[in-house]
């Protein structure tokens, strides 16, 4: 019953999350009410845990309640003062979707069959898998659950996990970011410790995804792409495995999901006020991806800010040369503030920047089991359904449009995608592929974008046949 | 009409039991020639045929097959676990070349039926002209009966239905990836085709690609006759291919849900069972008070198992120490599904290997759960 407590425990942060969106979008407003609040929720939840990281380790204070309010003070305050001042000032409305004419006959049924077997799929795994059973999977039990139980109970950002050594520890689990512990840990906060209630938050970052997905193609193409982006989604077995179980992939995936998507929004605008809201978000959503998880870090974000000064480069006339720079300064500013702090004290602490090993420590050969496992794992499982052969179908049929508006989508899911491959065949992670461990986590991080460039290219007109 | 009909005819033809079933049954006497190498005592019983023996050896005997054959059955029992091992000749190869699957007997006193999916593997001949079985030194078994089974072109079509929609339970490695829907041909080979790693059973998924295909081919011949129906094969077949598999993966996922809820949500406490950790967590939940009341505590259990890291977690702040030597300074012992650890007469914990070792001189049991899981707390002196 104590997850029942989990809407309390988001709506702080969502309030502070929201207001932060709010005051980036500034007099623009581009973002309909539903996607603020789930973009809001997202941010809210990485920038209270990053503000009781920066209050705990560089101003002493304890991980407790007072630290979490005071970091959710912080974090909705300030831009919430900002928009007080601001009050007074014209700004234009949300926007309206496309207009759509409504579903009848058996389309309309089959959107009704689709969603009830959507929601009953997540509806039911959700409640059994995080709030009715024990915490069970590995990496729950030694890394989140473990960590933010730690830090619960330590009041501290301990990095020697219990009956570890204390020379080594640091660079196992510890060495990524702690935002889901914390986030774990702020639960925590209301009335102790309890199972049910920090597995359950999981499924908010699930549903933070499938929201992002819906509002960004109901933006872009209106109300079928949007059902049929978010149906796409929702039906990915091991996705639906991931947002219904305490693991930190979907939490990155919807990371990732929300600068990808903004970045994307930026791209396809022809307003350059719009635009110019959307790359302020974009950067702010790329701003807290090292404080994610390492290939937050690593791997998304290269490829994110290689696309967003290209972007900045795309619509520089658009936007004018003062906006262009104060957009740029602001990315640059909050990717700073974010990722300043975290690598000092990964570099203070001797903490590693790999997924399960440091990539110091990887040598190059080629591991030719690794792409009979890549290729089982994506064509020949119940992992993806047929999503791989439909979206590199899609990527020659619709070369046009994967080349030209879903460009910023189409270079980051192939850039990414085969930045893996190469880490797989030719690194010793080629163990993670070929056992099965690590290569479904980065389709799990990439799932959304890859859902929304599939969306967006079916449901683009610009096609090699037009 | 003639669609019912033969609708019908296929439901009659499916609920039929194994269409060739070839039975050797080894009670009295011996059936057929068999040709015994290497044992020192083979000895017909009326229960079946006792092999007792201090050299390894083997029997085999020609097996006149008409049809082809999937599973051997061989119901066996055996005064300790042994490693029977299947042979068979291949028709063709060289007379004495035979192909070996091992296979374990386990330790029982009535005889066990033990079925092997020889049909999974691609050195099996299904119309093997010669099969046997080979023991090593030290087996003592009774042999019973051996079955050699086949199933109809329909009932192995059917079994292939029911494979598909077989899910997979929820274990470790559930997080990582989903084996998906698979196909097989047998009841033997459907219930036990998710025991292995990788599985038994052959990717349904082909079979989508093999629709799509044939869909692909019919829309580009749309194209070029300019026929609209058939245009449209792909994108049908597509969408009917994503729902079916959407369907299929939904359904493992809610049952996943389904068996949590039978074997975990819904029992009582001392009846609750979890996926792979079988009665551990409902133990947990019992033992948990009395571990957090401990700093420290001693965790004695199979070292191979993942209950540490279950109890590290569940317990903290309070630690396990994984240990099954002597110990002072634990105040607390966890014994979890040991036989070899119990109290003796004088009431200490004991280990019993090739020795007795002395875990903690003096205690008592706090609680018990089963025979061999219980919390033992020390006595100060």
């Amino acid at each position: 019953m104590t997850a029942l407590l989990l809407p309390i425990g988001l709506l702080p942060p969502l309030v502070a999350g929201w207001l932060l969106v709010r005051a980036m979008e500034g007099r623009t407003l581009v973002l309909r009410n539903i996607e603020r609040a789930a973009l809001g929720l997202l941010l809210g939840i990485v920038g209270m845990t990053f503000g009781v990281f920066l209050l705990h380790r560089w101003l002493g204070m304890a991980i407790d309640l007072p630290t979490f309010a005071l970091s959710l003070l912080l974090l909705g305050g300030v831009p919430g003062l900002w928009l007080w001042l601001k009050r007074g000032e014209p700004s234009t409305p949300s926007p309206t979707p496309p207009a759509a004419s409504p579903l009848v006959g058996r389309m309309r049924w089959a959107a009704i069959a689709l969603g009830v077997w959507t929601l009953l799929k997540i509806v039911v795994t959700s409640t059994t898998f995080l709030a009715l059973t024990p915490t069970y999977l590995d990496d729950t039990l030694d890394n989140w659950n473990l960590r933010g139980k730690v830090f619960y109970e330590d009041k501290a950002l301990t990095l020697v996990m219990p009956n570890e050594d204390p020379l080594t520890s640091p660079r196992g689990v510890s060495s990524y970011p702690p935002t889901v512990p914390l986030a774990k840990a702020w639960l925590a906060q209301f009335g102790g410790w309890s199972d049910p209630l920090v597995n359950s938050i999981h499924v908010a970052w699930y549903a933070i995804a499938l929201i992002l997905v819906f509002s960004t193609l109901l933006r872009l193409h209106g109300r079928n792409a949007a059902l049929f982006g978010t149906y796409l989604l929702a039906s990915l077995p091991l996705y639906l495995m991931h947002g219904t179980n305490p693991y930190a992939d979907c939490f990155l995936s919807a990371h990732v999901l929300a600068a990808a998507a903004m970045l994307l929004s930026a791209w396809l605008e022809t307003d350059g006020q719009r635009a110019a809201a959307f790359l302020r978000l974009a950067g702010i959503c790329m701003a807290v991806l090292p404080f994610t998880k390492n290939e937050g870090l690593l791997i998304y974000l290269p490829p994110l800010v290689l696309l967003a000064l290209l972007a900045l480069r795309k619509k520089r006339n658009l936007l004018g040369q003062r906006a262009m720079l104060a957009t740029l300064a602001m990315s640059c500013l909050a990717l700073l503030a974010v990722a300043g702090p975290w690598l000092a004290f990964k570099w203070l602490n001797g903490l590693t920047f790999g997924n399960a090993k440091p990539f110091s420590t990887l040598d190059i050969a080629w591991h030719p089991d690794a792409a009979n496992a890549v290729a089982v794992n994506t064509l020949l499982e119940g992992n993806w359904l047929l999503l791989f052969p439909l979206v590199f179908a899609l990527l020659i049929w619709k070369r046009r449009a994967a080349f030209g508006p879903y460009l910023p989508l189409t270079l980051f899911f192939l850039v990414v995608y085969v930045g893996q491959m190469m880490l797989y065949f030719f690194t010793s992670l080629s163990v993670e592929a070929v056992l099965q461990t690590g290569y479904a986590r980065g389709v799990v991080h990439l799932s959304p974008v890859i859902v929304l460039l599939v969306s967006g290219l079916m449901w683009e007109r610009r096609s090699v046949e037009h | 009409m003639i669609a019912r009909f033969g609708v019908l005819a296929l439901l009659v033809s499916l609920s039929a039991r194994a269409a060739y079933d070839v039975s050797w049954d080894f009670r009295g006497t011996v059936p057929g020639s068999w040709n015994v190498q290497g044992w020192t005592q083979a000895q017909p019983t009326e229960f079946g045929l006792r092999v007792s023996t201090t050299r390894p050896g083997y029997m085999t005997r020609v097996s006149q097959l008409t049809d082809p054959v999937q599973v051997v059955a061989v119901t066996i029992a055996s005064t300790r676990q042994t490693e029977g091992v299947l042979l068979w000749h291949v028709r063709g190869t060289p007379p004495d070349e035979k192909v070996q699957l091992p296979f374990v007997i386990p330790a029982s006193e009535s005889p066990a039926r033990i079925e092997l999916n020889v049909g999974y593997y691609p050195q099996w001949d299904p119309l093997a002209d010669e099969i046997g079985l080979a023991l090593p030194a030290g087996a003592d078994v009774l042999l019973t009966t051996i079955h050699l089974q086949g199933w109809t072109q329909q009932e192995r079509l059917w079994h292939a239905i029911k494979s598909f929609w077989t899910p997979d339970s929820f274990r470790p490695y559930s997080i990582n990836f989903l084996w998906g829907p698979l196909l097989t041909t047998n009841p033997v080979a459907r219930r036990e085709m998710f025991e292995f790693l990788p599985p038994h059973g052959k990717s349904a998924v082909t079979l989508f690609y093999g629709a799509l295909l044939v869909a692909a081919a019919l829309s580009i011949a749309g194209i070029v006759r300019r026929r609209d129906r058939w245009r449209r094969a792909l994108p049908v077949v597509f969408v009917a291919a994503w729902l079916l598999f959407d369907l299929r993966m939904g359904f493992e996922l809610l049952h996943y849900a389904y068996r949590d809820i039978a074997d975990h949500v819904l029992p009582a406490a001392e009846q609750k069972m979890f996926r792979t950790h079988g009665a551990f967590y409902a133990i947990l939940d019992e033992a948990k008070p009395h571990l957090m009341e401990h700093p420290r505590y001693a965790l004695v259990d199979d070292p191979t198992s993942p209950f540490y890291t279950n109890l590290r977690y569940a317990t903290y702040p309070s630690l396990p120490i994984r240990t099954d030597s002597p110990a002072d300074d634990i105040g607390l012992w966890f014994v979890y599904n040991r036989p070899d650890v119990g109290v003796d007469e004088a009431g200490r914990l004991v280990k019993v290997g090739s020795g007795v070792t002395v875990l903690a001189a003096s205690g008592t049991i706090v609680e018990s759960y089963d025979r061999y899981t219980f919390l033992y707390e020390t006595r100060r002196p």
